[in-house]
């Protein structure tokens, strides 16, 4: 842990989320260095030695990181640095591709990715937001009652966790009026953060992001940024962008990628202000300017 | 126009084509002469196809036509309308669900070369001349199994025209749809069937919609597969689907021309009038779907 960045003790687990909020723009202007109960944390998420194709073509070399339970890690690196594979790969959502196998070990939530059975029932459990709003061509509501109908959640049930779920995003007192009309009159953040909603539906447990804000303005940037951070205290998540300003806000810890590898895992603040690798250094640099 | 140009412009940008613009105007000038030239032949004809069915068909038209089947070469059309009717729905209750279920699998969950294989062979049937499947329509089914001149055996034969049509045409709908939609639906932990079946094909239906009215105009218009398969008959359709010849109005339009009567060459300008009518309404509709699209999209 470096010297600079805020310690604070294992009280903090029992403040209130509008107390922590607080606390946090009372610290560093909204910087999360924040070490909430660390030693509590496990991991949920342990990669060893992944390494990922397509076809001939490796994406992915010798993966090797642990990604803790409940706090944000974001992925950053160059265009092409597999960044997205990877995301795509802790849900399966690249074994769906066409000649995409992987090698190593990649553990979610205790189970090998490799060994899953119930590739559904495990892809309700790892939520993904994408970086374009894609809202399905149905009523808002449908949007977010869809899955549970398919699952089998009763009417009532389902009625009860869409409203909640709007509400958790901050859009039921918008659209509680609007429940049956076209998502696609929304804004791009709107409907974002309706997908969101979407995506927690299902009850997710860790939820990977996928350059979320890309299409969005900077109001609806930081008012998902605002919801991520909320969500990050009772889930994981793990984001990929390239807006490392966004991975500083948000983000606890940050891995830089480069050409199919992991350069640099580090606590954010220390990956931003003290890189120990020159590649990592150098992007850092040059994105911020 | 804005002449300025930008202090910072990396080299001249004042136009470098003076020198031939009296060449390019009359380039221009000729290739839209052409054009326009073309455009006109193209409406002249349909205007002259249209034209003289409409002025040879409409006094033939009259209510005893609808309600009144032919007899010999006098008589209405009732039993060809409705037995064009019978024709086409019975050949969809064959081509729909296969080309459509078939358009699904190919787009959505064949494997890529199993896809590309039965895209081929579905090309392969779709480019097979009509009277082939209709020789090929008498020999197995009127001959070989026993169905006789029939209503079954006329609208299977439809429908190997119109199936690989359907194939075609839920295959692109399908394949069009934006994948984010199925990998959102994916991520939340649906199987790709409840994806396709759900999300996918909202989006998908107009385009499906749109490929089975087309494929039922061109049902509409086919006389080879037909004159080999389902006879003709002076009675209006029955229960009876094999076994037993069924008229239909392009029979008319074919066979009426060539006879020397007057009353017999009303009929067929009158059929060929019905025919023309239900395709524009056929197109009609088409458009119709393809300027609404889905609800919510």
């Amino acid at each position: 842990m470096t010297s600079d960045m805020v310690a604070v003790d294992q009280d903090l687990v029992e403040l209130t989320p509008a107390e922590l909020k607080e606390l946090e723009a009372v610290l560093t202007g909204g910087r999360i260095d924040v070490v909430t109960a660390e030693a509590t944390k496990s991991s949920v998420i342990q990669v060893k030695g992944l390494s990922a194709y397509f076809g001939h073509k490796q994406v992915l070399n010798n993966l090797n990181l642990d990604i803790k339970e409940r706090e944000i890690t974001a992925l950053i690196g160059p265009s092409g640095c597999g960044k997205t594979t990877f995301l795509r790969t802790l849900n399966r959502m690249s074994h769906s591709v066409p000649g995409f196998r992987h090698e190593g070990e990649v553990s979610v939530m205790g189970q090998d990715i490799a060994s899953v059975k119930d590739v559904e029932s495990f892809r309700r459990k790892v939520g993904m937001l994408f970086q374009r709003p894609n809202p399905f061509p149905m009523s808002i509501l449908d949007n977010l009652t869809l899955a549970l109908r398919l699952f089998g959640v009763s009417k009532k049930e389902r009625l009860e966790i869409a409203k909640a779920k709007l509400d958790e995003v901050g859009l039921y007192e918008d659209l509680k009026d609007r429940l049956h009309h076209s998502p696609f009159a929304l804004s791009g953040g709107q409907q974002q953060r309706l997908c969101l909603a979407r995506a927690l539906a299902v009850e997710p447990r860790i939820l990977l992001l996928d350059e979320p804000a890309s299409a969005l303005d900077p109001k609806s940037t930081r008012m998902l940024e605002d919801l991520f951070m909320r969500l990050a205290e009772h889930m994981t998540i793990v984001i990929v962008t390239h807006n490392l300003a966004q991975a500083r806000r948000i983000a606890k810890r940050t891995a830089f990628m480069e050409a199919g590898e992991i350069v640099e895992f580090e606590s954010t603040h220390a990956l931003f202000t003290k890189p120990n690798d020159p590649r990592t250094r150098v992007y850092v640099e040059e994105q911020i300017g | 126009m804005d002449q300025r140009v930008h202090p910072m412009a990396p080299y001249d940008t004042t136009p470098q084509v003076d020198f031939h613009s009296q060449r390019r105007r009359i380039q221009s000038i000729a290739l839209w002469g052409v054009a326009l030239l073309t455009l006109t032949l193209v409406v002249l004809i349909v205007l002259d196809i249209l034209l003289s069915v409409i002025v040879k068909g409409v006094p033939g038209l009259n209510l005893a036509i609808f309600a009144t089947p032919t007899s010999g070469i006098a008589g209405g059309l009732q039993n060809a309308i409705l037995g064009t009717l019978v024709l086409i729905a019975l050949s969809m209750v064959f081509s729909m669900p296969l080309g459509i279920l078939g358009g699904i699998f190919v787009a959505c969950f064949a494997p890529a070369r199993l896809a590309s294989a039965v895209r081929f062979i579905s090309e392969v049937l779709a480019g097979i001349p009509s009277i082939v499947i209709g020789y090929f329509g008498y020999a197995v089914m009127v001959l070989q199994w026993g169905m006789g001149f029939s209503a079954l055996a006329g609208a299977i034969s439809l429908a190997m025209i119109t199936l690989p049509y359907i194939v075609r045409t839920t295959d692109a709908s399908f394949t069009q749809v934006p994948g984010a939609y199925w990998e959102g639906a994916i991520a939340l932990g649906m199987t790709p069937l409840m994806a396709v079946r759900t999300v996918v094909t909202k989006l998908a239906a107009p385009g499906v919609m749109t490929g089975v009215l087309l494929a039922i105009s061109i049902a509409l218009g086919e006389t080879a597969p037909l004159i080999y398969t389902a006879g003709w008959s002076n009675f209006d359709p029955s229960l009876h689907l094999v076994k037993n010849p069924i008229a239909y109005l392009t029979y008319v339009v074919w066979t009426y021309l060539n006879e020397p009567f007057h009353s017999a060459h009303q009929l067929a300008y009158t059929a060929a009038l019905l025919l023309v009518v239900i395709v524009m309404i056929l197109h009609i509709l088409v458009r119709l779907l393809q300027r609404g699209g889905v609800k919510h999209s």
